[in-house]
């Protein structure tokens, strides 16, 4: 297997994801597990643009990275973290909580390793999907998923509505 | 524009009640307005079936599934989302601090995501149902938020739906590599290599934890006894309906051989479910626990029809489905009309029917009805169902599955018989339990009534039943 040079961007990538995403996961600082999680996005953004889908790209980092990574900063900020909450969140890291993750995991990641060293599929096309192609898609064939998806939103809004409206007595 | 729309009429109609109901809410707060809304949006989604099933082709094959099949299994969906329906208006009475409205608008966008992944012919539609119907039902979960553990039930299920979410997630990007596409016909056809093996595998794991079976169960008896008996009904049934549609449009599509390793798989899993079902719900005393355990032991008995490949399997699983959608909303409800939203918890001890034949004789009558069901004892429908299912097992020379069935179903029996002798004791003294002042409504009196009649009927004269499911599936 020779390596060209958009291959050796997309594992570098794909492992900084990786390697940011573990780190996310076990900060006791939440603010910190944050951070490390919008890198983590940033390095899926850079996947996307090598399999060849630049406008995927962007919108992870204008929506995910940019937007609503952002907002999660704003409420953890707002939440007012002091020392007591971060020794609690360290108190649950324990080291055997670890052992039956990593083993599954270890366990799991062998077993995909394995198959995609084995599988014919392609690993990745150099095929480029460009915006104007995913907006005809979207508006055309597709037209209803994209209104199954606002059906997806509107639930999401009114569980959150109902579940964060100010209890008072019905009118 | 006429023909194609046809087929997809039950979408279309839910989509345009979604829409009068919000229109509703925002000119006047109403929940008689909104139930009566949603209720007529339900039922002509289902009576538009059969013109659905007059059409010839559908709208968008790529993402819709509009055979009769799938059109079925919406239409068993839309009765048992109104039947979940009318036990929430009762149930959501006017002492609930908290506003009512929401909750036909949630139910209903939660249907719609079933009916949406029922008739799914890909894997945009499987997903994007799947998660309507998911993130709609944690909302209906938590509904009563002043109940703590109807906000730990809908967390636990949020956390957990949501990991396997993203295995299901990860199955289809692996499925979509392995074939470049999103449709299932070409991940059927592309063979058992290792990467559409893993995505199977992955995919499987998220149908597994909303069927509930073992090992993906862990979740069922706490969520089940935390959300309010409606919900409960509604998550206990809804969801297996719609995963087990999209399981059998699967198998009868082209090329789908089983391969003998996923069968052995599901042959595993069906037994452990069967076992640890019955097992775990001998010693609950909360008779939402012993439906969740309960629920979890009937999924594994559809799993031994469904691994009896050929059409008595799949006539065994329809019918099963259909029994126990029935009987799985009446033992809610029953829940359901005992309780009330505004206390601080549902009628869900079996303490609480303690008597129930004395003081409410015809409930109690409706509630033996399904447990017996539940059984599988004559005349309920449930004994016919399992009878199929046996036959069905039988006939496919499933040996040690058909063992397995009938040995767990006589652990079963000790739970839902001793329930039974519970609603028949004498009440001690004169004070009557927690539940027994409440009034019973109409509707209720009606609704149990007729699944009580469904249930008995259907029960005596299955082959009205067959005939029904005959004509609508192939």
């Amino acid at each position: 297997m020779n390596l060209s040079g958009y291959d050796i961007v997309f594992y570098a990538a794909a492992a900084f994801a990786l390697l940011t995403t573990a780190i996310a996961i076990t900060r006791a600082n939440p603010l910190y597990g944050l951070l490390n999680f919008v890198l983590s996005l940033l390095g899926m953004a850079v996947v996307f643009y090598t399999l060849g889908a630049p406008f995927a790209a962007a919108l992870e980092v204008i929506v995910y990275a940019g937007a609503i990574m952002v907002l999660f900063l704003f409420v953890v900020m707002m939440l007012r973290l002091d020392r007591t909450a971060i020794a609690r969140e360290s108190g649950w890291l324990t080291r055997t909580i670890w052992i039956i993750p990593i083993l599954a995991g270890a366990a799991l990641g062998g077993e995909l390793l394995y198959g995609l060293l084995r599988g014919t599929g392609p690993t990745h096309a150099h095929h480029i999907v460009s915006p104007q192609a995913v907006g005809l898609e979207l508006f055309t064939s597709d037209i209803a998923a994209v209104e199954l998806a606002s059906m997806l939103l509107l639930a999401g809004l009114i569980g959150a509505y109902h579940l964060g409206r100010p209890a008072r007595a019905r009118d | 524009m006429i023909t194609p729309m046809q087929a997809a009429a039950p979408l279309v109609v839910l989509g345009l009640t979604v829409t009068a109901m919000l229109t509703a809410l925002a000119i006047r707060r109403s929940f008689a307005t909104t139930t009566i809304i949603a209720a007529t949006g339900l039922f002509l989604a289902a009576a538009g079936i059969p013109w659905a099933l007059a059409a010839r082709a559908s709208p968008s094959p790529s993402l819709f599934n509009l055979t009769p099949d799938a059109l079925g299994f919406a239409g068993l969906i839309l009765l048992a989302g109104l039947a979940t329906l009318t036990f929430a208006t009762l149930y959501l009475t006017r002492d609930l601090a908290l506003p009512r409205e929401e909750y036909p608008l949630l139910l209903v966008l939660a249907t719609l995501g079933a009916v949406t992944m029922a008739t799914s012919a890909g894997f945009i539609t499987l997903f994007l149902g799947l998660e309507t119907m998911t993130i709609a039902m944690i909302g209906m979960i938590a509904y009563p938020r002043d109940r703590p553990e109807a906000e730990e039930a809908a967390l636990k299920y949020l956390v957990l739906s949501g990991m396997s979410s993203a295995l299901v997630l990860f199955g289809i990007g692996l499925a979509a590599l392995a074939t470049g596409h999103l449709t299932y016909a070409p991940l059927l056809a592309a063979g058992p290599n290792p990467i559409v093996l893993t995505a199977l595998a992955l995919i499987g794991a998220g149908a597994g934890f909303k069927l509930s079976v073992v090992p993906f169960h862990l979740w069922v008896p706490d969520i089940y006894a935390g959300a309010p008996a409606p919900s409960a009904a509604y998550v206990a049934v809804i969801p297996k309906i719609a995963v087990i549609a999209v399981i059998l449009h699967l198998l009868a599509m082209p090329g789908s051989a089983v391969s003998p390793l996923l069968a052995s798989a599901v042959a595993v899993v069906a037994i452990l479910s069967m076992l640890v079902g019955n097992l775990l719900a001998l010693m609950q005393e909360n008779l939402k626990r012993v439906l969740g355990y309960s629920s979890i032991a009937h999924l594994g008995y559809l799993l031994v029809a469904l691994l009896a490949a050929g059409s008595i399997g799949r006539a065994g699983v329809i019918f099963y489905l259909v029994t126990y959608t029935i009987t799985v909303i009446g033992a809610f409800g029953v829940i359901g009309v005992l309780s009330r939203a505004g206390s601080a918890r549902d009628a869900d001890r079996i303490d609480d029917l303690h008597g129930l034949f004395w003081h409410r004789p015809l409930l109690a009558t409706v509630m033996t009805l399904i447990l017996l069901s539940l059984a599988g004892i004559p005349p309920a429908i449930g004994f016919m169902a399992k009878l199929y299912i046996m036959a069905a097992g039988v006939s496919a020379d499933l040996r040690v599955l058909t063992a397995t069935l009938v040995l767990s179903s006589v652990i079963g029996l000790f739970y839902y018989l001793r329930i039974i002798m519970v609603m028949a004791l004498k009440p001690a003294d004169r004070t009557e339990p927690a539940t027994g002042t409440l009034a019973i409504p109409l509707g209720g009196w009606l609704t149990m009534a007729s699944l009580g009649a469904l249930i008995l009927g259907f029960g005596i004269a299955p082959q009205s039943l067959m005939s029904l499911l005959h004509a609508v599936f192939k």
